[in-house]
């Protein structure tokens, strides 16, 4: 991993624990929230997963190779999770229409990017071996 | 759009050279050789010169369409 990429990374982390610890210390967003005691405590738990990837990544001794054709599968990959996303959304907004969601916004997004991510790893592994 | 010649596994076996250490001088990866000679992958502009570079020769005695 480049040092341009760790340190975005270690940035990313150390905004998401400071802005985690500043809002469980001031009392901003106390319920429960995604699992979590409340919006603080998860945004400090994000920004330890955070710390502890870029960290992990950091240590990789092996360069990871990354050439043309795995850049346009990902391109290709990236494409199928945008389409899927938007089939996905207009899914929801269709099914909303009929039943009544009691799932809390904060939720539905946490399993939309879930969901995107899978769509995303499955079709450049799927890609992949086809390229 | 698929090639119409690919000469590129009949110069690496002519030269000798595994598609591990081709993959080594052109960086790329072995998979990536598989897929060209597989004719599953076209390569880039950029990867066929370092290709021709690599056996010295032109890029359209490997490569045609």
């Amino acid at each position: 991993m480049n040092k341009t990429r760790t340190l975005w990374g270690l940035g990313f982390a150390f905004v998401f624990l400071v802005a985690g610890i500043a809002t469980h210390l001031s009392g901003v967003g106390e319920r429960p929230y995604l699992g979590f005691s409340s919006a603080g405590a998860w945004l400090i738990y994000i920004g330890m997963v955070s710390l502890v990837m870029t960290l992990l990544r950091g240590m990789r001794k092996r360069k990871r190779l990354v050439d043309e054709r795995m850049e346009l599968v990902a391109f290709k990959s990236a494409r199928v999770a945008l389409v899927g996303f938007m089939l996905l959304a207009f899914a929801i907004m269709v099914a909303d229409g009929f039943i009544d969601f009691a799932v809390s916004y904060g939720m539905l997004m946490a399993e939309l990017v879930c969901a995107v991510l899978i769509v995303y790893m499955v079709s450049y592994h799927a890609l992949l071996r086809r390229h | 759009m698929a090639l119409s010649k690919n000469l590129l596994r009949e110069r690496r076996e002519a030269k000798g050279l595994s598609q591990e250490a081709l993959a080594g001088m052109v960086g790329v990866s072995r998979q990536t050789i598989i897929s060209i000679e597989g004719a599953r992958y076209m390569p880039s502009l950029e990867l066929a010169l370092r290709l021709a570079k690599a056996f010295r020769c032109k890029v359209e005695e490997l490569f045609g369409v």
